[in-house]
């Protein structure tokens, strides 16, 4: 059912009509939506919307129970082989950072690709330099996570998931947890990423960045999708009266 | 740890039952495979016959006089040790409470007194508390109060009905001397219990109370030790089954309760096995009735 | 640390108090007084009984962990016939009181496996059977003591069910479940004294002995009292330094043994 037959226009990621319940609770209500390769979308919402449920859907943090979701045309199932080609492909940032904090840096992004990938130790420490050279925090590689701030840590963490080499990207608010000051640090490295071509779907409420990076706007409340969007289209002209009236909360401060 | 429990149960919802796996195949056949192996040991290899029907013989038994089925020795231990388990609760919830108190008094030497009775028993082994006890209590004082000749004289009712909620008139004194290692011996534990649960409850509410002109025990009895019931509830519920556990210590000092009685039988009918593998048994339904009855309190309040 | 010295303090007159009560009993110090030739010779007796009180019960704890460890990882693990092996072992281990077992083991194994072990070995066995159950316990409470997001994290990176636990969670939860792992090891110390009643030559052991000798056994048990409270306190004591040195190196909280049904903390 997941062969790659040859489509000349596969979408990265694609949600057919996802529905996932937390009991009688409908977390998500038919949502769907497709990303192109090297599209970035970001997703806003309310809190509570569904927007963490949706995007943890996308590398099986949560099963949906309705609908399918394909990564690069693999569908994800129980099975385990497709599960772990998709999470070889997609990479995740939480809110949260969630680095392993009896692990050095260095070591924090050296395990998953000696582990996962087999690539040799040698190796997994060039890419790990490279991709800690990148996100501009490479003198902190031998510290333990305890030892840095949170803005070092979120950016340790996107260098974590860059070391697999994932095709895509996933942002659950990668800023909300951090002081206001380190956000622009994070979100500089983030952007740096989205201009050399990697696909991401983001969960965000910084609407500068989102109108700076995003391709496509993605608004959801209650569990659905309400409103799909160009970037500038939505911003100018939201077309429902919910997105407008979050934007108008959420830009008056 | 909230949101670990929520996601546990979102995910107990929605896990749909898959038939068996191979794994579970496996599992399965090395489960059986390990108990016919054990059992083919015990039957084949070792000639040994189970014989379950001892332990029958041993639980009831037909009274020669009337012919009713009357309690076997077995039983009378079990009975002995449901009755010392019962006793010795009450009895360590009241010193538990008393001492606790003391722990917490305000005064110095009641905080001494306790803290050197929780700091003796904590740091000895049971079995060794159980000797020193039995030995000082059993020898010494007990003798001296006349327990054993007062019920000599007493009249057959009082007898019998002691005979029902303690023990028999010929073992009346080592089953108070074990009662009383238990009851002291798990009181330190509860005296810690205790202490902690008065603690645990915050000192605005005991100037709240103060504020309304309530005296130090009305205090105490009124608004700190419900609250500390509460917190308390889950660790004695381990202590006290703790303690059932223990009663098994005093047959060492020949009060006759189930595993001296199990290990008599197992003297005289070399059936090692069987009998205490149905000792074992019948803590387990003790002990295991006892959590279940505890959490259900604890879900109740 | 400090009000137990004073508690010690209190505990001197309040013996001598009990030995003036003592009515009909007349005390004999001279079984275990240092300066008699036969008094030397019985506190030496009383105290050779240490090194089999510590050896089985380091040897017991050690099975104990290992068995604990993979039984708890039964208990949590997906698979329901795994999880429901785990749960009945612990139910079922930790209601069987511990006399029972040593009996169970010195005197039923003989019979059944055709071997008949030593009073060192089966009180090993014994100890560590009963002790694995709350060791499980105490293990599945620290893994699950673990965040969430540092299972997803490694779920996201694409790690399996073993890796995940061999490098990311087990690593973590080791520092927490020490403390009360220490715990459990100065239970065992007192523990161990139940194996003198299958001739294990233990402290408890040499005391009993020496009162049939002797007929002091008052005597005798206040001094076997001092050699366990020694015993208890120190380990107890090294327990706790290694638990704030661990605590202080990595910054882990380490959580109480109560918060995990352990058996009686020390
Ligand atoms: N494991 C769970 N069990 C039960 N309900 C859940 C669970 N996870 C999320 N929910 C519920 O699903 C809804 C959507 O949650 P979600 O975390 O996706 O919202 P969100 O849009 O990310 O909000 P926020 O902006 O606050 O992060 C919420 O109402 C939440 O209470
Ligand atoms: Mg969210």
């Amino acid at each position: 059912m997941s062969t790659h037959t040859y489509e000349p226009h596969q979408p990265m990621v694609e949600l057919r009509n996802v529905n996932k319940q937390f009991g009688a609770f409908h977390a998500l209500k038919d949502i769907c939506f497709q990303v192109e390769r090297g599209e970035k979308v970001i997703v806003c919402g309310p809190s509570g919307s569904g927007k963490s449920t949706m995007i943890r859907c996308i590398n099986r943090l949560e099963k949906h129970d309705g609908g399918q979701i394909l990564v690069e045309g693999i569908e994800l199932n129980d099975e385990v082989r497709s599960l772990a080609a998709v999470r070889q492909e997609v990479g995740m940032v939480f809110q949260q950072f969630n680095l392993f904090p009896h692990m050095t840096v260095l070591e924090n992004l050296m395990l998953a690709p000696m582990r996962v990938r087999k690539t040799s130790k040698q190796e997994a420490r060039d890419v790990a330099m490279q991709y800690l050279r990148r996100v501009r925090i490479a003198e902190k590689a031998d510290r333990y996570p305890a030892q840095l701030s949170g803005g070092q840590q979120q950016r340790v963490a996107i260098a974590r998931a860059l070391c697999m080499k994932p095709k895509t990207l996933l942002f659950d608010e990668p800023t909300s947890a951090l002081d206001p000051e380190m956000i622009s640090e994070v979100l500089d490295v983030i952007a740096e990423l989205a201009r050399d071509g990697m696909t991401m779907i983001c969960v965000t409420h910084e609407m500068g960045f989102a109108r700076q990076v995003a391709d496509k706007m993605v608004f959801m409340d209650h569990g659905e999708i309400v409103e799909v969007a160009p970037t500038a289209e939505f911003f100018a002209a939201p077309s429902t009266e919910r997105a407008k009236l979050f934007l108008s909360q959420i830009l008056s401060h | 740890m909230t949101s670990m429990q929520g996601a546990t149960a979102a995910m107990t919802t929605k896990r749909s039952r898959p038939a068996l796996g191979w794994l579970d195949w496996l599992l399965l056949v090395m489960v059986a495979s390990a108990a016919s192996y054990t059992v083919s040991r015990v039957n084949t290899v070792l000639h040994y016959k189970w014989d379950w029907g001892v332990v029958a013989s041993y639980l009831l038994k037909t009274d020669p006089e009337t012919g009713h089925w009357v309690p076997n020795v077995l039983l009378e231990g079990l009975f002995t040790t449901i009755r010392l388990s019962v006793w010795g609760i009450l009895l360590a919830a009241l010193v538990g409470l008393v001492m606790g108190m003391a722990r917490c008094s305000d005064r110095l030497f009641p905080r001494l007194v306790s803290g050197a009775y929780v700091l003796l028993v904590r740091n000895v082994p049971p079995l060794v508390f159980v000797f020193i006890v039995v030995f000082f209590v059993g020898s010494q004082v007990l003798p001296m109060l006349g327990l054993s000749s007062a019920m000599d004289r007493a009249s057959p009712t009082v007898q019998y009905w002691v005979s029902i909620f303690f023990a028999p008139a010929q073992q009346i004194e080592n089953f108070v001397a074990g009662l009383v290692c238990l009851a002291f011996f798990t009181g330190a534990y509860v005296t810690e219990i205790v202490r902690a649960g008065i603690q645990s409850v915050p000192t605005s509410q005991i100037e709240a109370g103060r504020s309304l002109g309530l005296s130090r025990l009305q205090i105490m009895r009124l608004i700190v030790l419900p609250q500390a019931l509460r917190n308390v509830l889950p660790p004695l519920a381990g202590q006290f089954i703790q303690m059932i556990k223990d009663s098994s210590l005093v047959s060492l000092v020949s009060v006759q309760e189930l595993t001296f009685v199990a290990q008599e039988i197992q003297v005289s009918t070399q059936k090692v096995f069987e009998v205490l593998l149905f000792a074992g048994g019948l803590y387990f339904i003790i002990c295991y009735s006892l959590s279940l009855l505890f959490a259900f309190l604890e879900h109740r309040s | 640390m400090f009000s137990w010295f004073r508690s010690l303090a209190l505990l001197l007159p309040l013996s001598l108090l009990l030995s003036g009560c003592g009515g009909t009993y007349t005390w004999g110090w001279y079984v275990i007084s240092p300066n008699l030739e036969k008094g030397r010779e019985n506190l030496l007796f009383l105290v050779s009984g240490l090194g089999h009180t510590v050896a089985v019960a380091l040897c017991a704890i050690t099975l104990s962990v290992v068995v604990g460890l993979l039984v708890s990882l039964a208990v949590l693990s997906p698979n329901r016939f795994l999880r429901g092996f785990g749960r009945a072992y612990v139910e079922v281990l930790r209601s069987v009181p511990m006399l029972v077992m040593v009996l169970w083991v010195y005197y039923g194994l003989p019979i059944v496996f055709n071997l008949s072990p030593s009073a060192f070995t089966a009180g090993v066995l014994a100890l560590a059977l009963c002790d694995s159950a709350f060791q499980a316990e105490i293990f599945r409470a620290g893994i699950q003591s673990i965040d969430r997001g540092q299972h997803e994290a490694a779920d996201a990176l694409g790690l399996n069910y073993l890796d995940k636990f061999r490098y990311i969670i087990m690593p973590q939860a080791i520092l927490r479940v020490l403390p009360p792992l220490g715990n459990q090891f100065v239970y065992m110390l007192k523990t161990s004294s139940l194996l003198s009643v299958i001739g294990l030559t233990e402290l408890t052991r040499r005391a009993n002995e020496l009162i049939t000798t002797e007929y002091r056994p008052l005597e005798v048990y206040s001094f076997l009292v001092l050699e366990y409270l020694a015993l208890i306190l120190l380990a107890s004591w090294l327990v706790r330094r290694l638990e704030r040195r661990m605590s202080a190196r990595d910054g882990a909280r380490p959580y109480s043994a109560d918060a995990v049904g352990a058996a009686k903390p020390a």
